[in-house]
């Protein structure tokens, strides 16, 4: 710059700058030498040191950048001819019409050329990969100075791009423009397709093939979804599979029914898992089964589900191994397995649904099933009848319904692996139909089946079966919707059974009992244990009387022995014992003859000694009755001459009835009305006593003129005098005393009480919530009390707002004037 | 390189012939051993190579003292310590150079050093380097070493910096022999370029900013009397404080 500015250039002096070229290009002549050497497997003649030596010294002389620049020439001229001519040399006619989609050619022929192109594309990466990296060691110095320095990379990484570039990405041929990594791809895809279809391919071979594809990069940065694997080939496979199964899926469905379907699709997602660990690469395994999943299952799990030998049929037959296929498919590509909880939901309500129109149909169908031979025979029993129908009708509900929840319970452990959210969705369709608004019957259902069961069911039953019985029952009441109607029914059932002594086992009532309070609560139960205190002191009672009377004086023979139950008027369901007929308020006084009257106004002092303050009302219409009674000699039809004696039991209002005719001759009679007067038994309970002194065959012991099967107000009796059983001991039975499904009416006065009932329950909680908020929103108040009551049963909206009428008008609440919302404030 | 190889194992293994020098020197080192510590020897000996094939490896252009001094580290991985330690592991007399303790001993370290670099040695390499580039160091490098490195060693190697940085720091011209003046055409361009850097550096260094002003200006006037020289000077006043180069060094004039 300083002289000659432009004139003449002065250049920074080289030392011996001829010599160093002349060496290198001397240099270089040896070392390309060696490397064709190397390419042609003869590197055992070759010395590392001297190779070594060559490299290092030229990148001492600073012409790394030459060196570097020449290697990649002579690899990329290798590559370009010798390799590419071999690999060309590959392509058969066979291959190549095949992967232009031309027919002709047999699986067999396409897989053997297809093998011969992948084995000799395996052998061309193979040997370079061994080539380069022996070249990559004797330019180690090369590497590690001058690559690191002007940041080139390694000179083992370039040459495996020029394989890309100049092999994978070479033409196949002159005239065929399609790159050799385009037909690469096309054979294996084909290799897999024969593989798909049955056939058995070399594996190992495919791959090599994808390790080669794996270990190189579209582009410079190396990055995991930039290898050609993931940018050439698995992109094409999963298009193609995607194809191949929408087509499979769809042949299949036409084809085959719903279990084979699962059974193949659960076989392809498997072959498929093997196939990328086996053939192809593990990171595809999940794309490659997105695709299956999506094509077999998602895209095609409601037709599965819906078809003729879909889920219905699967439940029907009991397919267990094939739910669980289905099960595990719907799984795979949705969480909460809606398709599959559709279908079973709808099968549990559906199958629910004729269970409940069964029963329906069994309590209607009954007044014309007993026939024509009962035309002549009263309304009464025929009525009774068709109530015993009934109950067998409700039990028999009770037991289908348990069968449907152990069918599905197997189902749910053993094909759906307990799932969780099926649980539930199985829990939700079993209440759905149990708490049909069709059907408004389970409460009492369940009731009965546990009454028949605690009177005779559990009967030579061990403690187990006993226990599963009444598990069972439980597990229905877990369903029901309205706890309280139930507890309705299950009190007045339970009522009967311990008035009654129907009960096999006090022991397995008060199981019972603990397992409902552990299902639904103390509340729950706390009326029904009392029932159980009243009954045990009643006990006390009767025997602590015994002994009073006996310590009164003279043992009395005709001494009438009196057990009583003192039943707390609050705790029990007296007024469901009674006929029915009667006003509650003026309950029927019925006059007891002298001795029964005796003995009666002594328990009331006795009881009053010990609890004074306490009213006692005779319940005699719940009350029985041991009679010894003595028919005298008169001729029989057998001809037989003798006195006979009977131990008659009957209700207390029988009895009264029989102790007028003790007083009566025998040829005398007395009339409805008369009897009527005299004992002012209502006339309903008199007519049904009467009906079975003297209308059922088996216990006539009085005679009705005139002989028909209906009792009227007309009608005289007599005592029958003939009367010829074949047991000492008789049970007179009344009609009705047994727990049966209630008619029509009687489940109408039912529901109007319990609704009464929840009228209460309803004031209350509104009280409760309100005394707790002091102003609450109209809306809220509502989900409150919804929310406080769920335990016990759900009430009708429209209920809530007439009990919130009913508390505003007795100015337990008022309305905010003025309130955004509707809103309430609680009045102290 | 990981934990080093035992040798009771590298004795159970094969054995290297290495004939090193032109006058082909012969060694028996273990092969496990090498191959351990070296890349070169890894994969000399673990590739297809005639070398691997017979068991010998020929390096004719290694002075056969330096490979004393390696195959010493390779087994007792430890450098020499005292002066004397290096000269009796090279095996040689003090009569066989006619160099300077120090700067045979110096000359040593660094031909070991080029000899890891070439044979790919890293631990060898770097325990050199923190013998060559002590924090004792007190004197400037000699010339001779300078030259050998700069034609062994590849650019921009630490240890080329290291011998730019101690020669600015230590070399006195004021001492220097002839022998070494006349050395000065031979030093190798690229250190000279170097050095011209590394000098301007240390100014900037030294003084960043401030203003600079070069000192008697009169020096390269070719003043020819004592008369024209103070009529210069006095021309020049007026000039305010700067730095002056003088002939010893810099100083701050005011």
């Amino acid at each position: 710059m300083i002289a000659g500015r432009g004139r003449q250039r002065i250049r920074p002096p080289r030392r011996s700058v001829a010599g160093d070229d002349v060496d290198f290009e001397q240099t270089w002549t040896k070392i390309s030498a060696a490397f064709t050497e190397i390419h042609t497997k003869n590197a055992s003649r070759l010395s590392y040191e001297e190779l070594y030596r060559l490299a290092y010294r030229v990148v001492l002389k600073k012409k790394g950048d030459e060196l570097y620049k020449r290697v990649r020439q002579f690899e990329h001229n290798w590559l370009s001819t010798e390799v590419r001519s071999a690999i060309q040399a590959l392509f058969s006619p066979n291959l190549l019409a095949n992967t232009q989609g031309l027919g002709g050619t047999t699986a067999n022929e396409r897989r053997v050329a297809g093998e011969r192109f992948l084995k000799g594309l395996k052998q061309a990466w193979t040997d370079h990969q061994v080539c380069m990296s022996m070249l990559a060691d004797v330019l180690m110095y090369m590497d590690r100075v001058y690559c690191q320095d002007v940041r080139r990379l390694s000179i083992y990484t370039t040459a495996m791009l020029l394989f890309r570039d100049d092999i994978l990405n070479s033409n196949t041929s002159e005239i065929d423009s399609r790159v050799v990594l385009a037909l690469l791809n096309t054979v294996i895809l084909d290799q897999i397709q024969m593989e798909r279809d049955g056939d058995v391919i070399d594996k190992h071979l495919i791959k090599s093939c994808v390790y080669m594809l794996e270990s190189l990069y579209d582009d410079e940065m190396e990055s995991e979804d930039q290898r050609l694997y993931n940018v050439s080939f698995e992109h094409e496979f999963l298009a193609t599979s995607s194809e191949f199964y929408r087509h499979e899926s769809e042949f299949l469905l036409r084809d085959s029914d719903a279990g084979a379907y699962c059974k193949h699709a659960s076989r392809r997602i498997y072959e498929e898992d093997e196939r990328c660990r086996s053939t192809l690469a593990e990171s595809t395994m999940p794309k490659i089964r997105k695709v299956v999943e999506d094509e077999l299952i998602k895209n095609r799990i409601h037709e599965l589900v819906e078809m003729e030998s879909g889920v219905r049929f699967m439940i029907d037959n009991d397919r267990l191994d094939e739910l669980n296929l289905i099960y595990d498919l719907n799984a795979r590509v949705d969480d909460r397995k809606t398709e599959l909880t559709r279908a079973i939901q709808k099968r549990i309500v559906d199958m629910g649904t004729d269970i409940n129109n069964a029963a329906i149909a069994a309590s209607q169908a009954t007044p014309a099933a007993p026939a024509p031979e009962a035309g002549d025979k009263a309304k009464g029993p025929n009525q009774e009848k068709s109530l015993n129908q009934q109950t067998v009708a409700a039990i028999k509900w009770v037991e289908d319904v348990l069968q449907l929840k152990d069918k599905f319970d197997h189902i749910w452990k053993d094909s759906f692996q307990s799932d969780h959210s099926l649980q539930t969705a199985v829990t939700r369709s079993f209440a759905d139909f149990i708490n049909s608004p069709t059907f408004p019957r389970s409460s009492e259902y369940i009731s009965l089946f546990i009454d028949e069961n605690m009177k005779k069911g559990i009967k030579g039953k061990t403690e187990m079966e006993v226990d599963a019985v009444l598990d069972k029952a439980i597990i229905l009441l877990r369903y029901v919707q309205d706890k309280d109607l139930f507890e309705r029914y299950y009190k007045k059932h339970l009522c009967r059974r311990l008035l009654m002594n129907k009960s096999v086992s006090n022991e397995v009532e008060k199981q019972m009992i603990s397992k409902m309070k552990i299902e639904l609560g103390n509340n729950f139960t706390l009326k029904l244990e009392a029932m159980f205190k009243d009954m045990t002191i009643s006990e006390e009672l009767t025997s602590g009387f015994k002994k009073h009377v006996e310590g009164l004086g003279d043992k009395d023979p005709k001494r009438i022995e009196l057990g009583i139950n003192v039943l707390t008027s609050m705790t029990w369901p007296l007024e469901s014992m009674g006929s029915g007929d009667d006003d509650e308020n003026k309950r029927p006084k019925c006059n007891f003859p002298m001795a029964l009257d005796r003995i009666k106004r002594g328990f009331e002092k006795y009881y009053n000694e010990k609890h004074s303050g306490r009213q006692l009302t005779w319940l005699a219409n719940m009350g029985s009755a041991d009679i010894k009674a003595v028919f005298p000699k008169v001729a029989q039809k057998d001809g037989s001459f003798k006195e006979r004696r009977h131990d008659l039991n009957v209700s207390t209002y029988g009895m009264i009835i029989l102790l007028l005719f003790n007083e009566l001759p025998a040829d005398q009679y007395m009339t409805f009305e008369e009897i009527h007067a005299q004992t002012n038994i209502p006339r309903n309970d008199l007519m049904r006593n009467l009906q079975s002194l003297a209308v059922a065959p088996k216990t006539r012991i009085l005679i009705k003129e005139p002989m028909t099967k209906d009792v009227k107000s007309t009608d005289k009796f007599y005592f029958n005098e003939g009367f010829n059983g074949k047991f000492v001991k008789i049970r007179v039975g009344v009609v009705s005393t047994g727990n049966k499904v209630e008619s029509d009416r009687e489940r109408r006065e039912t529901e109007k009480k319990n609704d009464d009932s929840r009228g209460f329950c309803i004031e209350a909680a509104v009280v409760r919530i309100m005394k707790q908020r002091k102003e609450l929103a109209h809306q809220q108040l509502v989900l409150e009390t919804l929310n406080q009551l769920a335990a016990q049963f759900k009430p009708e909206v429209t209920m809530i707002k007439k009990r919130i009428e009913s508390l505003i008008e007795r100015e337990y609440l008022e309305r905010i004037e003025g309130a955004r919302v509707d809103s309430y404030r609680y009045l102290a | 390189m990981s934990t080093m190889p035992l040798i009771s194992e590298a004795a159970r293994d094969c054995i290297i012939s290495i004939e090193v020098g032109p006058d082909k020197v012969k060694y028996s080192v273990y092969k496990s051993v090498l191959m351990h510590y070296s890349k070169y020897f890894h994969n000399s000996l673990g590739g297809s190579w005639k070398e691997a094939a017979n068991n010998m490896i020929q390096i004719t252009d290694i002075d056969p003292s330096i490979f004393n001094i390696f195959v010493n580290w390779l087994y007792r991985q430890a450098l020499p310590v005292s002066l004397e330690d290096w000269v009796i592991t090279a095996e040689l007399t003090k009569l066989s150079s006619n160099l300077l303790p120090t700067q045979l001993c110096n000359m040593l370290k660094m031909k070991t050093y080029v000899f890891a670099d070439r044979f790919q040695v890293p631990a060898l390499r770097k325990a050199l380097q923190r013998e060559i580039a002590s924090p004792n160091i007190d004197c400037a490098p000699s010339f001779d070493m300078i030259i050998y490195a700069f034609e062994n060693l590849r650019e921009g190697d630490p240890i080329l910096l290291f011998l730019v940085d101690s020669t600015c720091m230590f070399w006195n011209p004021f001492q220097s022999s002839n022998e070494e003046k006349a050395m000065l055409s031979r030093l190798p361009h690229d250190y000279l370029a170097m050095a011209f850097t590394r000098y301007g550096r240390l100014v900037m260094t030294q003084w960043g900013n401030a203003p600079r002003k070069l000192g008697d200006v009169c020096q390269y006037h070719e003043h020819e009397s004592v008369d024209e020289k103070q009529a210069c000077e006095r021309a020049q006043q007026g000039s305010q404080t700067a730095l002056v180069l003088t002939n010893t060094g810099w100083h701050v004039c005011s």
